[in-house]
């Protein structure tokens, strides 16, 4: 049997966290989680995950900031990142494009839209 | 409450109405009378935005299911008809109708006829209790309120729709996502879709973010604007695959796919495609003039 494919979630909300999981439970993933970015960088760091879905507006580290991070390092180099962005700051995106992110989806989505750009990502 | 309201409230059966007087700058409405909105929701509209801000800027009427509501503010939720209250060429105020009695199903022609009358004759409700105020507006020197401005502009967002007869830009950007672009060269107008999916999932309501319900919706939007079919041009963008080009065989991406319904669609319609950008890697960045059909793709990498 294939290996499932590891997916990062970032968002400082414990509930939006949640959600996503929920979303992608009956999915053949490994799950991992982090409310900040810098717990993010580490998770990154240790798992090497297939895909990371991140938020954009966290406190301290923004997703974009963790996502120039990653791309710095040889290991996250190429690692597809989703940002999640909101309407509010959707017009800051080419930044997001610019920090090296793959994709984008934006609050409120469907779960079929979270889990199409994660499929087309990693395989489904 | 004034004979505005009264026809409002009881030739037109509209409990919940509100008119405003647009202050000479066109920065803030000034409430003049209103009936059945509580004071909250009347101060949530102060700013001319969403779609009262649209008819005070452009001095055209919205009416519900005649006239786009792309670009609708959270707040106008139940807005019935809106429409400017012209003095000359300008707009002096605006006439927001929400909720109708239980018994009117909608606005009948009888209430559109009143309204355009209103939207020639009503100015006086605005102008007149606040004489001093509009004495000091100088049209000479000030720009017309009631003239289509330059060029509007518009952010779209994914799965939303915008059609416009006026010049508008209008903004997005794409990564697995398509928008088609739909010109009118004739009588110059246009519009833009952003679909996420081919079609809706299983279960769900099919909406502005799904290629088969975003591409049919686009095209009756700018039909209702006046345009005809074989009239009409469109520009197809987006449908990257982020992850870098699939291996030769393999599944079609979620952009192959939503880039395919666009092109299958369009040719069941009957539009020529007469430009495109789709597929690569990339994210994109795309502007789009409905006036002259004018589209711009920026190229969005990392660095």
């Amino acid at each position: 049997m294939e290996r499932r494919k590891k997916i990062l979630l970032v968002d400082d909300s414990p509930t939006v966290l949640l959600m996503e999981r929920i979303l992608l439970q009956d999915g053949p993933y490994e799950i991992f989680s982090a409310t900040n970015g810098e717990e993010a960088l580490k998770i990154a760091r240790a798992e090497h995950p297939h895909a990371i879905v991140m938020d954009v507006v966290m406190p301290g580290m923004s997703g974009y900031e963790v996502c120039s991070q990653l791309r710095t390092e040889e290991a996250t180099r190429t690692t597809p990142i989703i940002l999640v962005t909101t309407r509010s700051s959707l017009e800051s995106l080419e930044q997001g494009y610019a920090s090296g992110c793959n994709d984008y989806i934006v609050k409120p989505f469907e779960a079929m839209e979270l889990r199409m750009k994660i499929a087309s990502f990693v395989g489904s | 409450m004034g004979a505005v309201g009264e026809i409002v409230s009881q030739l037109m059966g509209c409990e919940e109405h509100v008119l405003f007087a647009l202050e000479p700058e066109g920065e803030r409405f000034l409430p003049v009378s209103a009936m059945g909105l509580p004071p909250e929701r009347i101060q949530s509209l102060l700013v001319p935005q969403g779609i009262l801000g649209q008819v005070a800027r452009h001095g055209v009427p919205y009416v519900i299911g005649r006239t786009s509501s792309v670009g609708a503010a959270p707040h106008e939720v139940g807005l019935t008809a809106c429409i400017p209250l012209l003095g000359g060429r300008q707009v002096r105020g605006v006439l927001a109708l929400f909720r109708m009695l239980p018994q009117k199903r909608g606005l009948s022609d009888e209430d559109l006829e009143l309204l355009d009358l209103l939207r020639l004759q009503g100015a006086v409700a605005v102008t007149e209790p606040r004489q001093g105020a509009l004495a000091t507006y100088e049209p000479a020197s000030a720009p017309l309120l009631g003239e289509p401005s330059p060029l509007w502009t518009f952010y779209l967002e994914p799965g939303g729709l915008v059609a416009a007869a006026r010049p508008t830009e209008v903004t997005t950007i794409l990564g697995s996502c398509v928008s088609v672009c739909l010109w009118d060269e004739r009588l110059r107008q246009g519009g833009m879709n952003h679909f996420l999916l081919p079609t809706a999932p299983y279960g769900q309501l099919p909406s502005g973010r799904h290629g088969d319900a975003a591409i049919p919706m686009l095209l009756r939007e700018l039909e209702r604007l006046g345009s005809q079919r074989l009239n009409l041009r469109a520009k197809v963008f987006g449908g990257a695959h982020m992850a870098g080009l699939p291996p030769d065989g393999a599944a079609p991406t979620l952009g192959q796919r939503n880039a395919e319904l666009a092109r299958r669609l369009l040719e069941e319609a009957g539009i020529a495609i007469i430009a495109e950008d789709l597929g690569g890697s990339a994210g994109r960045k795309l502007r789009f003039r409905t006036d002259d059909g004018m589209a711009l793709v920026k190229t969005l990498r990392a660095g």
